[in-house]
């Protein structure tokens, strides 16, 4: 395919000339093996059948009791017999114990998408602040073009 | 569906009310559990586990060790033909455990493994397709309590269910005898346990106790310890 | 494991004032009986007890390896001599059945065997063997779609239908018929028959069977709950 689009680059004049006859023979080879292969398409036969379609799963299998029973790491040590492993414990508690705590943390925070929501209204706040008066009043042009603007009291929304 | 949480069932049981939680996230289901269709389909028979948030499992008594992935096992090597040992973990086939797969291994630095050596390794692939391999360094590629086991001991044989009580949270086991005796132990969860303490009676005595708690509850532990710390520091007097 | 109260026939039928022919002798089990085995049984249902013994999923010899599913294989040992024919062909009937019950695509290329051994053959003995063997099946947790219940039924001389016959039953009937049923719908996995017998009493014998079937799994499931619930 590469060869295929560098050679339509090269013009008729420079493929006229006689050191690119080899180039030439190779461009016209590919174009007859790939008009065959259009007549080989054409004739296979295909089965008018709708997608297969692979239904998603809702469930997930797992032969682990690991898992299953949130079993602890099966090597350890008591009253300083093998003191890595009892280091590795140690770690492995921290570890559990930062994951309760974290845990915790997430059920009493603000979760991720009120936060987002919050920030999104409070952009448009600080969008205001940010741009010149002028902007601003052309803005207000902009959006009620066409109706006259009311001369009367308007009142300031809540937020 | 509560209402089957914790009851027994029996294989050809349909469960059809297992839904998940929320709208996009999934069930787990563990051993024990088929999917056919929309319904559940039991295939062991035992105690129908549930655990938030959406985990069911069948809590059995089984004997024999079928490999699953992520599991940590106690294996014995029994072969060592080229690059890889082939270890005996219980299960229908032998597992492959490669030379490389050990902290600090290089093709130059082999790892000193002998054949009938004990291994604390984990499972990397567990297929029923498939070999299950075996791997003794984590991601990070330290050996994270996982290698060749040395230094004596003692290893039996126990049913599944054994190991997988010593190693829940809620059972006091070990933590009964850990606050009471000097002692390393190893839970294999394919159903091996390798013990070692001081001397030779410590560690039969731990074996023993490790063995014993099977099918008593927290309280009955609680006082198995306390009468074995009794009568071992008799022993130690003497 | 717990034991047992064994209660005599001739008691019970006199306690529960049934006519005998249409009840199930007593059935008793003991689960988790040898050591070595992933599971085994003991079961006896009045005088006729078998074993049961399931190591599995093992491995399994090359020749005999199936690339797709586990092999079943089913030991028949009667109480003296060699397996004789007959036995062969019980051995190949309770490996279909057991082929169907277990679930052998979640273990490819292993084997389950299931080894039956007759202690004590009073009558009903083929169905004794079957309900032995599945418990063992549930004993070792073996993967299964569904358990299935064995029950027999003789045919007197004069038509008369006996649920469970004995060995004295069995000998003096006309034809004798052991069903086999599924735990889901209660449908026929299997049916072994000998002798002679109408359609209407092998109909009679069959609705017998069922609902005798449903006392079966009600005893495996007491004898599980038995070994789980402490």
């Amino acid at each position: 395919m590469a060869a295929k689009k560098s050679g339509s680059h090269l013009s008729k004049n420079v493929l006229q000339m006689k050191f690119m006859q080899r180039s030439v023979l190779r461009l016209e080879k590919e174009q007859n093996e790939e008009d065959k292969q259009k007549v080989i398409d054409d004739e296979h036969w295909v089965l008018d059948l709708p997608d297969y379609q692979i239904k998603e799963s809702k469930y997930l299998k797992d032969q682990s009791y690991v898992i299953c029973e949130q079993l602890q790491f099966g090597r350890q040590s008591f009253l300083g017999c093998n003191p890595e492993i009892e280091k590795l414990m140690q770690a492995h508690k921290l570890e559990q114990e930062l994951k309760v705590s974290d845990e915790k943390e997430k059920q009493n925070s603000v979760s991720d998408q009120d936060m987002a929501q919050r920030y999104s209204s409070l952009m448009g706040i600080i969008a205001k602040k940010f741009s010149k008066k002028r902007q601003r009043n052309d803005e207000a042009n902009d959006d009620e073009s066409g109706e006259p603007r009311s001369k009367s009291f308007m009142k300031p929304s809540d937020d | 569906m509560e209402k089957h949480i914790g009851c027994l069932v029996m294989p050809g049981d349909v469960l059809d009310c297992i839904k998940p939680v929320e709208e996009n996230k999934k069930v787990i289901l563990g051993p024990g559990l088929i999917e056919d269709g929309n319904f559940i389909k039991i295939s062991k028979p035992g105690i129908l586990k549930f655990r938030q948030p959406g985990v069911y499992w069948i809590d059995c008594h089984q004997k024999r060790y079928v490999p699953a992935k992520n599991d940590s096992v106690i294996g014995i090597i029994t072969q060592k033909p080229g690059d890889i040992f082939r270890v005996d973990i219980g299960g229908s086939e032998l597992a492959s455990l490669s030379y490389l797969s050990f902290e600090g291994a290089t093709k130059r630095n082999r790892p000193d493994v002998k054949i009938g050596d004990i291994v604390y390794a984990k499972l990397l692939v567990a297929n029923k397709d498939m070999e299950p391999e075996l791997v003794c360094i984590d991601s990070h590629g330290r050996s994270s309590g996982m290698g060749v086991i040395r230094k004596g001991g003692f290893l039996f044989h126990c049913h599944i269910n054994l190991a997988r009580k010593l190693l829940n949270p809620e059972c006091v086991v070990l933590k009964q005898l850990g606050r009471r005796f000097k002692f390393e132990i190893a839970v294999g969860i394919n159903g091996r346990v390798w013990v070692k303490a001081n001397n030779e009676i410590q560690t039969i005595a731990m074996a023993n106790a490790v063995m014993a708690s099977e099918l008593m509850n927290n309280v009955q532990i609680e006082t198995m310890c306390k009468k074995l710390s009794k009568v071992s520091s008799g022993i130690d007097e003497d | 494991m717990a034991s047992f109260i064994v209660v005599k026939k001739e008691d019970l039928e006199k306690k529960q004032n049934v006519e005998p022919c249409h009840t199930l002798r007593c059935l008793t089990s003991e689960l988790g009986c040898l050591t070595r085995q992933d599971g085994s049984v003991s079961l006896s249902q009045g005088d006729t007890t078998s074993l049961a013994v399931v190591y599995g999923p093992a491995e399994v010899r090359i020749s005999r390896e199936l690339i797709d599913r586990a092999t079943v294989e089913l030991v028949y040992k009667p109480k003296v001599g060699l397996p004789r024919p007959a036995d062969r062909k019980r051995e190949q009937i309770m490996k279909s059945i057991f082929e169907a019950t277990i679930i052998t695509n979640l273990h490819p290329r292993s084997s389950i065997t299931i080894i039956l051994q007759e202690t004590e053959d009073l009558g009903s003995n083929l169905a004794c063997c079957i309900n032995a063997a599945c418990l063992a099946l549930l004993d070792a947790a073996v993967n299964m779609s569904f358990m299935v219940a064995a029950v027999a039924v003789s045919v007197a001389d004069e038509g008369q239908i006996k649920l469970d016959p004995s060995k004295n039953d069995e000998e003096k009937g006309r034809a004798s018929i052991t069903f086999v049923f599924d735990s889901v719908d209660l449908n026929v996995v299997s049916i072994v028959t000998s002798g002679k017998f109408s359609q209407i009493e092998y109909k009679a014998g069959l609705e017998l069977a069922r609902e005798a079937s449903q006392k079966v799994f009600q005893f495996f499931k007491d004898s599980m709950s038995r070994k789980l619930i402490r």
